[in-house]
């Protein structure tokens, strides 16, 4: 990681907006509102993509991944002075944006500023069913009335992102993003242009799969380049703070939410045909409706399908949802017992211990635990777990503290099990022949 | 009501010879992606070699044939999915008239005399009963005529409706 880029991160008139916008119009060659608009992109430097209407239901959209923002006119279809569209058509037009939107949403969530005619609120009618691509306030999408914007764009979309840390995040990142991936590119090209294929055959002798490999490379590399991001979002903590005096439930949810999303990948994401380090299944007792997880910890490397060979066997951990955790007041750690690993807001809000088990679960992942997995753990959380139970595993057996020096004394229950707080004079004796040895939590080997 | 009111507004538009077929043309584009998505054939058939030119305005034609095609769509939906859909468009220059049918359920002889009636419809609650009711209209204020086609001009075994270009006797 290095140091924060300088002030010159934003510049002045694009901001948050510096790249190629792509603007959806009939009129786009015609209209005077809209000339205005796109004129005051390309006098701010950046370039315009002109498209008259949506693309095509079977488009790629892949092709509009480069894109910083996208500017999109409701009334993509000018019927002419006294003319209505019908209920049939006028719905159909309403779903054709709505799907193109959630389209792109797969491909590019960058914002969208939606251009309209009619009272802006008609446009957000539209859209409030569809929470998935639009919610009040928090969405990625802006409407205006395409008169009200002008030359004004980059201020009117620029005051629009800050007040949105999600918009915020996602350009400022994307903006050290594109510095990282040049760099790496760059760097390595200028070093041997065949550098790809020198690494992919390093794979390959290896039986790994070669693209998938590559790909990791490249993210750690890029990772590796990052700058950090410029972005301060202090200015939004008050507002934080209002939210859960507000609605401390649902701020608890939202928290709970954000945090899966930071350590767990639902299964939708992942390769259905593939296994790796870290993938989490979940079995429901039909009668009692309890959970069982388990937890895949084979290395990476055995997870993987090589020429001709069949990737194996998981390694399982089982586990249980726990309702109660004990959290150090003064770090905010869960903590733990030396036999388990706990993992906090793990799925669907619910805590997940891992009890560290003499025996793995040797399992293949066959139809039924395809069906049953839920996703995947992710680092840090997978790799704290991973060193966890390596440690419980190898851990030494050391003797038991001798009973004649167990105090009498009242055990105070502790992070790591029953503390023993042993005679004043007890230490000092063991002191003073430099004999003094380590108490195991959980009472030696076990 | 909004939908009355703007068929009542004033339009700029100055009545001119229009090619019946150049709007018919443009809606069905602008239908395309419907059209495609329910797997409706459309069809525009001219007879003769003379276009069939309408004096009107661009709008009228527009309204007429955005609404015609708005009522297709729906009722063709309502059909399985295995029947072979089709709108079929007969443009009959010699006799000034058209024909616009399609082989959806057709009409009903329940509803058959309330077609034209303002907020009558047959869609239920999908409906607001006013598209055809503003076709014949829009065509009344130019002399013209929409109504369900005779027997002997039907082209499918669905909905068919004649449209007469015809200046009717003030």
């Amino acid at each position: 990681m290095n140091l924060p880029a300088p002030a010159e991160a934003v510049p002045a008139i694009q901001g948050h907006f510096k790249g190629i916008a792509v603007v959806i119009d009939d009129q786009v060659h015609e209209e005077n509102a809209i000339k205005v608009i796109v004129k005051a992109i390309e006098d701010g430097g950046g370039h315009v993509v002109k498209l008259q209407d949506l693309p095509a239901d079977t488009a790629d959209l892949e092709n509009f991944t480069g894109a910083a923002f996208f500017i999109l006119d409701w009334n993509l279809v000018e019927l002419g002075e006294g003319v209505k569209a019908p209920e049939g058509f006028a719905a159909a037009e309403v779903n054709r944006k709505i799907e193109f939107l959630r389209r792109l949403r797969e491909h590019r969530h960058a914002p969208v500023f939606i251009f309209t005619k009619e009272n802006p609120e008609t446009v957000r009618d539209a859209l409030r069913p569809h929470a998935d691509i639009f919610q009040d306030g928090t969405s990625n999408i802006l409407i205006r009335q395409k008169g009200d914007v002008g030359e004004n764009v980059y201020r009117v979309l620029n005051e629009w992102a800050d007040q949105l840390p999600s918009v915020l995040a996602l350009k400022s990142w994307e903006r050290a993003n594109d510095k990282a991936v040049n760099s790496v590119f760059k760097d390595l090209h200028d070093r041997e242009h065949l550098w790809p294929v020198f690494m992919w055959k390093m794979f390959k002798d290896d039986e790994l799969i070669p693209a998938d490999e590559l790909g990791r490379l490249i993210t750690r590399l890029v990772a590796s380049r990052m700058d950090s991001l410029a972005i301060d979002l202090d200015a939004f903590l008050d507002g934080l703070d209002a939210q859960f005096t507000a609605n401390p439930d649902r701020y608890r949810a939202s928290l709970m939410a954000v945090l899966e999303g930071e350590r767990f990948l639902r299964k939708e994401k992942l390769d259905p045909d593939n296994f790796s380090t870290g993938d989490v299944f979940r079995e429901v007792n039909s009668q009692t409706n309890e959970a069982t997880y388990y937890l895949n910890l084979r290395a990476e490397c055995d997870c993987i399908k090589r020429s001709g060979r069949d990737p194996g066997s998981m390694h399982l951990l089982r586990g249980r949802e726990i309702s109660t955790i004990k959290v150090d007041p003064e770090f905010g750690n869960v903590q733990e017992q030396d036999n388990e690993g706990i993992v906090f807001a793990m799925y669907e809000g619910k805590h997940v211990r891992f009890g560290f088990a003499k025996h793995l679960k040797v399992q293949a992942f066959n139809a039924t635990y395809k069906a049953n997995r839920i996703g995947r753990l992710l680092p840090p959380f997978l790799t704290r777990l991973l060193e966890r139970y390596a440690a419980y595993s190898h851990r030494p057996g050391i003797p038991r503290v001798p009973s004649a020096l167990l105090p009498a004394q009242t055990a105070v229950e502790g992070a790591g099990g029953v503390v023993c707080e042993l005679p004043e004079q007890a230490v000092e004796s063991a002191n003073d022949a430099a004999a003094v040895g380590a108490v195991a939590p959980n009472g030696g080997n076990e | 009501m909004r939908d009355l009111q703007q068929l009542f507004k004033s339009t700029k538009q100055r009545r001119k010879d229009i090619r019946v077929v150049e709007v018919l043309e443009k809606v069905a584009r602008l239908f395309k992606g419907m059209t495609d998505r329910a797997r409706i054939a459309v069809s525009i058939q001219p007879l003769g070699d003379a276009p069939l030119v309408a004096k009107t305005t661009d709008a009228v034609l527009l309204q007429l044939f955005l609404n015609l095609f708005d009522n297709a769509v729906y009722w063709l939906e309502t059909q399985p999915t295995n029947k072979v859909r089709k709108i079929d468009i007969v443009l009959d220059a010699e006799h000034q008239q058209l024909v616009f049918a399609d082989n959806g359920p057709g009409i009903s002889d329940d509803d058959l005399p309330y077609i034209f009636e303002p907020f009558y419809s047959g869609k239920g609650q999908d409906g607001r009963g006013l598209g055809l009711y503003i076709a014949r209209q829009l065509l009344d204020r130019h002399d013209y005529r929409i109504d369900v086609a005779p027997k002997r001009d039907r082209v499918l075994p669905g909905a068919n409706f004649l449209i007469s270009f015809v200046e009717e006797a003030q």
